[in-house]
């Protein structure tokens, strides 16, 4: 029930939105609109129609641009929330 | 991934530490600025890395979100070369080497011809240069077989060529066309007759009847072997006479010599002039003109060869020497020695195939001029064909 929760908001956060997941080791997000919290363990992304939220350990920015972002480290959790 | 590291690496970076303030709004600042920011770290050690031109740039948004950069780290070409310090010369000096050697890499180095004899180097190095093939010529234009086929419908006298690139070096190997033998119409029936007058020493016929013997005298003009055959029913045919009649002739050789004339000797002093030729395009290594009045000239070109490979660049130099006109009066014995200079010339070109055996010269003097007479015998074929006109 809490994947077809996630796969509903993932619809409904933002079309623009592109995110590519390497395993569990990188996340690649094309459209983010800003960092709101950037820590070892947490990563929080704003978008066009809401917030992701990474958790996991030894997480870090690997690279940031106007409209993009890419996290590396061991993501634990992805979170998305209006 | 290595080309995006390189470019960081080639035009510099800085890792920088960020304290205090609000780090995600400074990195949000930084990126909606047109800065990107890359490894990144979390709140506690906070810092990033960033372009080195980038850098000052970002102190007012670190004031905006009030944290505080300092350079941690510098890396990349350019604070290499900063920091080579005495030795900067060095990393300037490879940086141009590599860059060269990759530029220069792209074109052709210098053009090798060979198999070339009577057809000048210069000619044909002129006519590749119009087909595209000359030093500095980018390797990427050259197609051999359109450079083979301009080249060779430029010279016609070429029969074959090959251009070959190895590396930044054009071997281009040229073959001759050999000249045509003449084509003897042997169906046309000829007499054969005496080219100059003399005494015969040997005969050799191949085709006719032969009229004179080892001994005989003979005349210009006069035939010597007859076209018409005899065979053994009585029957007479035409032939195409062919045959070598050596006989003994006699030849005078004449040479008038100026025994006064005007001579041009070095008046002393001259003009070194040079250039640098590198890819076909010369620079001027002295700026001196060409000295005014008579001047011979002296050119040589000094070439760069490394392991027998031709370099493209060499040094021309002319060197002009002043010459003045001396009026000289010489000797007899000069002026025999010049002749008799001239009749050996002469032996070993206008009388070719004409053996001398004996020369009996002698000489007189006619006011200003030394005439030298050489009375000449001489062994050679006087063989001559003559055409017949055949009816019907």
């Amino acid at each position: 029930m809490a994947d077809i929760g996630n796969y509903r908001r993932m619809q409904c956060i933002n079309m623009a939105t592109h995110m590519e997941i390497n395993g569990n080791s990188e996340a690649k997000v094309e459209g983010c609109r800003g960092v709101l919290e950037y820590d070892d363990d947490i990563v929080r992304i704003k978008t066009d129609k809401g917030v992701v939220r990474f958790s996991g350990r030894c997480l870090a920015i690997k690279c940031l641009t106007a409209d993009s972002l890419v996290v590396a480290g061991f993501i634990t959790c992805i979170e998305f929330s209006n | 991934m290595f080309s995006l590291k390189l470019v960081r690496w080639l035009l510099g970076y800085v890792r920088f530490s960020l304290k205090g303030g609000n780090p995600e709004r400074f990195y949000n600042y930084c990126a909606r600025g047109g800065f990107p920011l890359w490894d990144i770290r979390g709140r506690r050690q906070g810092g990033a890395c960033v372009g080195a031109r980038s850098y000052r740039r970002l102190r007012r948004y670190a004031k905006r979100a009030g944290c505080r950069l300092r350079v941690s780290e510098r890396h990349g070409l350019p604070f290499a070369v900063l920091h080579a310090g005495k030795h900067r010369g060095i990393a300037v000096g490879c940086i141009a080497f590599f860059l060269m050697l990759r530029v220069l890499s792209l074109r052709v180095w210098c053009v090798n011809i060979s198999g070339n004899s009577k057809i000048a180097g210069s000619d044909i190095s002129n006519a590749l240069t119009l087909a595209g093939l000359y030093p500095g010529a980018p390797k990427k234009d050259i197609t051999a077989e359109t450079v083979e086929q301009k080249t060779m419908l430029k010279l016609p006298d070429i029969g074959w060529m090959s251009v070959n690139m190895r590396g930044c070096i054009a071997d281009v190997s040229v073959e001759e066309k050999d000249e045509s033998p003449k084509i003897i119409d042997k169906s046309m029936p000829c007499n054969i007759k005496a080219s100059a007058s003399g005494q015969v020493i040997s005969t050799q016929v191949g085709a006719g009847t032969l009229l004179v013997k080892k001994g005989d005298a003979v005349v210009k003009g006069q035939l010597l072997v007859s076209s018409v055959v005899e065979d053994v029913f009585g029957g007479n045919t035409l032939k195409h006479a062919s045959a070598e009649i050596i006989a003994e002739t006699s030849r005078t050789f004449t040479k008038e010599i100026n025994m006064k004339r005007g001579v041009r000797e070095p008046a002393g002093g001259f003009t070194v002039m040079r250039n640098l030729d590198f890819f076909g395009v010369s620079f001027p290594l002295t700026f001196k003109t060409k000295p005014k009045g008579d001047c011979d000239v002296a050119a040589c070109r000094k070439e760069l060869r490394v392991f027998g490979n031709l370099l493209p660049v060499s040094v021309y130099e002319e060197k002009w020497s002043r010459m003045s006109v001396k009026n000289v009066t010489l000797t007899e014995k000069q002026a025999r020695e010049e002749a008799e200079k001239a009749l050996d010339e002469a032996e070993s070109g206008g009388l070719k195939g004409v053996k001398v055996t004996q020369a009996r010269p002698s000489y007189r003097l006619s006011g200003d001029k030394f005439i030298y007479t050489a009375k000449l015998t001489c062994e050679e074929n006087i063989a001559e064909e003559s055409g017949i006109f055949v009816e019907g």
